[in-house]
């Protein structure tokens, strides 16, 4: 399975958390904590997702990763961190991005994440059947667009009820805190 | 002469995880504790990033923590300032940067002058992190409430927060022993990775009972007396509720230690709409969940 979602934190434990829950709802994603690395995976991988998440970054972090995210056409791009900092990016081409202030919340990072990668897929469907150019239609619409309209993949999978769950979240706990 | 005044009962409101509620906690707490009855300090020690006076509306203030720190006034009680509510006084934040670097000198003076306010209650609003300056005022307190949200990244910081503190004190205390063994020990059982049959408390109480047994009878009677209050904050649904239970589960086994009763907050729109305003939500809006759910922490702490 080819990445799908390329997440980029400085924080060590909120990209393994994101990745773990990602990779529980059956998304390949690729963790990176340099920012250097990013742009050339994204070029490689082709991810149709990329998330940003800018907590403990530095302030010449920021500036890279706001660079980075409005050199970026290919994906859309999901920032995550802070109301002040979220700010930072919210110049230039908004067309592909989506904003998500903490605190973290991993069923919204999910569900999001799901209704952009179902609607790509959904895209790519009615793209190859109309025998299209791939490259004429636009694959990444307005994610405004897409607040209101409910997912039809989140309907049939169990979110992250189970990372809510006692025994699972005890058992992340004890993974992250090496007790295992 | 003074006749039979009440010991202060010091309280400190710690969230290892920045953002997670420490200051909308401790100022709306000191409204509810001051509005039993109770006569009432809360102090900012959120040095370098104190706000507490403006979740309290106070907006300027004619003495700070730094007059004290700097020597400028002899007694912390000359700064204590007025808050045009009943009962309650408050000390400011100064722009002295983070309680981590506070020298010792001036952290013990700092604890002294706190045991000799004269009020009910002195609340203390900590900031984030868990540098030991931290810790040690949680220790010299009476009562500490532990502040998290749901999300695991909270959690993991108050677990590693009370980590810190469970060590830290069990140092102090085996010190005394003038034993190299026993600190070596403790040493090796905060690197779990490292050496996993010293993971658990009661492990490592067994293997200090070997060297010397009233070391791991202290070490047990130490660990009795460590029973913060845990304050989970913003919670949304029933799911969130349960956060606490896998914390407690891992506070038992791996710190020995037990909270002493867990308290819910939850999310509510007024704590965002009384900041806007520059008003406690105590006095803005005390109808709300979040005065409720406050004044019920006033309860527990009025026993
Ligand atoms: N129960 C709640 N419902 C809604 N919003 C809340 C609640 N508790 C806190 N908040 C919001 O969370 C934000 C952070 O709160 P606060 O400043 O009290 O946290 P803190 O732990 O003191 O932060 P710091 O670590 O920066 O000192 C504030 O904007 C506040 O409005
Ligand atoms: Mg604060």
């Amino acid at each position: 399975m080819s990445v799908q979602v390329i997440i980029y934190s400085s924080d060590r434990i909120r990209g393994g958390i994101l990745r773990e829950i990602l990779r529980r709802n059956k998304t390949e994603t690729l963790l990176l904590d340099n920012i250097m690395d990013v742009k050339s995976a994204i070029s490689s991988h082709k991810p149709d997702i990329a998330i940003f998440d800018t907590s403990n970054s530095l302030k010449n972090e920021i500036n890279s990763l706001k660079h980075l995210s409005s050199s970026i056409e290919e994906c859309f791009v999901m920032i995550l961190g802070d109301a002040l900092i979220i700010n930072v990016f919210h110049d230039g081409n908004l067309w592909n991005k989506l904003f998500l202030t903490d605190p973290l919340d991993p069923e919204i990072i999910i569900s999001k994440s799901r209704e952009i990668l179902s609607r790509i897929q959904e895209n790519r469907a009615t793209v190859k059947s109309s025998d299209h150019d791939s490259t004429t239609a636009p694959v990444i619409r307005n994610i405004e667009n897409m607040e209101e309209k409910p997912s039809v993949a989140d309907e049939d999978i169990d979110l992250v009820d189970h990372n809510l769950d006692i025994e699972h979240l005890e058992s992340d706990l004890r993974q992250y805190l090496k007790l295992d | 002469m003074v006749v039979n005044k009440n010991p202060v009962e010091i309280v400190a409101v710690i969230g290892p995880k920045g953002g997670v509620g420490k200051t909308s906690i401790s100022a709306n707490l000191a409204i509810s504790l001051a509005q039993l009855g109770k006569k009432v300090v809360a102090i900012d020690l959120d040095l370098g990033a104190s706000n507490l006076n403006t979740f309290l509306g106070i907006r300027s203030s004619k003495y700070t923590l730094d007059d004290f720190i700097l020597n400028k006034v002899g007694k912390l009680q000359e700064i204590v300032l007025e808050t045009g509510l009943e009962n309650m006084g408050f000390i400011c934040g100064g722009n002295i940067p983070g309680i981590a670097n506070l020298h010792y000198s001036k952290k013990m003076k700092l604890i002294r002058n706190l045991a000799m306010l004269d009020y009910d209650f002195v609340l203390l609003d900590l900031g984030a992190g868990a540098s030991y300056n931290v810790v040690d005022f949680v220790i010299i307190s009476q009562k500490s409430l532990l502040v998290t949200t749901p999300e695991i990244p909270s959690i993991l910081n108050t677990y590693s927060f009370l980590k810190t503190l469970v060590f830290r004190r069990l140092t102090m205390a085996l010190k005394e022993f003038h034993n190299q063994t026993l600190l070596d020990l403790l040493e090796q059982a905060r690197d779990v990775e490292k050496n996993p049959h010293l993971k658990r408390m009661d492990d490592l109480v067994q293997v200090i009972q070997k060297i010397d047994s009233s070391a791991s009878r202290l070490v047990k009677q130490i660990l009795l007396g460590i029973r913060p209050a845990m304050i989970l904050n913003r919670i949304r649904s029933g799911k969130d509720e349960k956060a606490c239970v896998a914390i407690e589960n891992l506070m038992r086994q791996y710190l020995g230690i037990e909270c002493s009763k867990i308290l819910h907050v939850h999310e509510d729109a007024s704590v965002g709409h009384a900041i806007a305003k520059m008003k406690p939500v105590m006095i803005n809006n005390p109808g709300s969940v979040f005065a409720n759910d406050i004044n019920e922490i006033a309860m527990f702490l009025t026993g």
